[in-house]
């Protein structure tokens, strides 16, 4: 299994703290946000991790990450030509990914559940992570049927559920195959939740819900509800506060586990 | 007057995330933190401003900023090749500055609006004006000893402070400023401080204390830092 990091937005909505550096090294409290997906993925035990990044910012992601070799991964860089989505962005990994599996993670988004069961267990198709939301108007929601998913429905104005997909989940390689088969959306860009789609039509989805906070930090609010958030639970809980990042994230995600208060 | 902006320095208590953004650009809130310190600025009325920068860090100040019109401001930028303490970052604008009264900011020191520097601009009258805000932990701070507002003396991080007040990263001097520091010594860190600067001008008799009671953080720490964010934040709600 390999894990792909999109990481190639160029973070509009927050300008103009874009202006300096890509949303995905933002601070979220004492960290650049790109720490914690690296974080998911090593803790899942994968250490092959691609990061989708744009050719301009490139040198800062290389500046931070290097090799991958301090964090314990083995970081590839790939470029994302044009800024035409998430979809676009996976398959711009597909030489990287090769005949394996792979985690999709996105750069801008936090989460603490340990993935690392599910990895081990996929066989395959596509396994979703969603996330229980108050208002999931702005998100793919998913539309169930019992325990199983039937549809993913974009920005619905009359949302089936409140579970949303974070972004997060877990695809066979004929991710790429099911790629080539959707059409361009009506904003110029190949939907994942169209590639999902057909996963789902193929009757090969299925999902997880997170246990635990999940934060999409798309937005200059939701930057800094994330940033309390991380050092709220930084502070309430015992855990080990090693120098290197990802240990550090990682002790305190299984903190969270024991405590079961967050 | 003119007004100097110190933008230099390595932020190393902000790493890791300062191995990739420079510490007065990140992010507070919805803007780079130096956005707080140029439009404090621009309501001054000051308009030739001066950025001291790091030489690591130039090129991103250079590109964030440009010449400073959409801040109706006219930047110019020097830099600090080495990070010698904050007096001495001062000094690489002396060719910018003297002969002119100039106000510094510290570009990590947030201020919030309610202060009415215009007024204190307009009110400059030689010497050099200090700014204190009442805090609980004086003695992490630069702390006064005052009569009335005459500052007779600033005592970085006192045992025993003389008052509650902490001096914030923002002075005014007037056009000696030069002078003074070409007089100081390298501290025992191997800094030319800023203390050492503003005890210059309190031993002549000539600092005077002006008190703020808005907002004010140095952002210099990861929770600090987060404060400023929570902030600004809770303002725009």
């Amino acid at each position: 299994m390999k894990a792909v990091i999109c990481a190639a937005g160029k973070g509009s909505r927050l300008a103009p703290l874009t202006n300096v550096a890509p949303k995905c090294l933002l601070p979220v409290y004492n960290m650049p946000m790109i720490m914690y997906p690296l974080s998911v993925a090593k803790n899942a035990g994968i250490n092959d991790v691609c990061i989708v990044i744009s050719a301009e910012h490139a040198h800062l992601f290389a500046n931070l990450l290097a090799d991958g070799s301090d964090l314990g991964l083995n970081i590839t860089f790939k470029i994302q030509k044009e800024a035409l989505g998430v979809c676009d962005a996976i398959c711009s990994a597909k030489d990287f990914v090769g005949d394996e599996n792979f985690l999709l993670l996105l750069g801008d988004n936090i989460m603490f559940d340990d993935l690392k069961e599910s990895v081990d267990k996929f066989t395959s198709g596509a396994q979703l992570f969603l996330s229980h939301v108050k208002d999931p108007r702005a998100f793919g929601v998913a539309k169930l049927d019992g325990e199983k998913i039937v549809g993913m429905i974009e920005k619905p104005i009359n949302p089936p559920s409140n579970l949303i997909w974070t972004g997060c989940a877990i695809f066979d390689n004929s991710f790429f195959e099911l790629a080539k088969t959707i059409s361009m959306s009506e904003r110029g860009e190949f939907e994942t939740p169209d590639v999902i789609q057909k996963y789902i039509d193929l009757n090969q989805a299925t999902y997880s819900q997170l246990k635990y906070n999940w934060f999409d930090c798309g937005t200059h609010k939701s930057l800094v509800e994330a940033s309390g958030f991380v050092h709220k639970i930084s502070n309430s809980l015992q855990y080990e506060r090693h120098q290197n990042p990802l240990s550090r994230i990682a002790s305190l995600r299984s903190s969270i586990e024991v405590s079961k208060t967050v | 007057m003119k007004a100097i902006v110190l933008a230099g320095g390595n932020g190393t208590r902000l790493r890791p995330l300062t191995h990739c953004l420079h510490k007065t650009v990140l992010p507070v809130f919805d803007k780079p933190m130096i956005f707080y310190s140029l439009e404090l600025l621009a309501e001054s009325g000051i308009v030739d401003v001066c950025i001291v920068v790091s030489r690591g860090f130039a090129a991103v100040y250079l590109q964030l900023l440009g010449s400073g019109a959409d801040f109706g401001l006219n930047i110019t930028y020097k830099i600090q090749d080495e990070a010698l303490g904050i007096a001495h970052a001062i000094d690489q604008c002396r060719s910018e500055i003297q002969g002119d009264d100039c106000l510094v900011v510290l570009g990590d020191n947030l201020f919030d609006k309610g202060f009415n520097v215009k007024q204190i601009v307009e009110g400059f009258n030689g010497g050099c004006e200090l700014f204190f805000k009442e805090v609980h932990d004086p003695e992490r701070f630069g702390v006064p000893t005052l009569d009335g507002r005459k500052v007779i003396k600033l005592t970085e991080k006192p045992d025993n402070p003389d008052t509650n007040y902490a001096c914030v990263g923002l002075y005014m001097f007037d056009k000696d400023l030069f002078d003074h520091i070409a007089t100081l010594e390298p501290s025992a860190r191997g800094e030319y401080e800023v203390t050492d600067l503003n005890n210059i001008y309190i031993n002549k008799g000539q600092a005077r204390a002006n008190f703020y009671d808005g907002f004010w953080i140095d952002a210099g720490t990861h929770d600090s830092l987060l404060k400023a964010n929570e902030y600004f934040y809770s303002l725009n709600q």
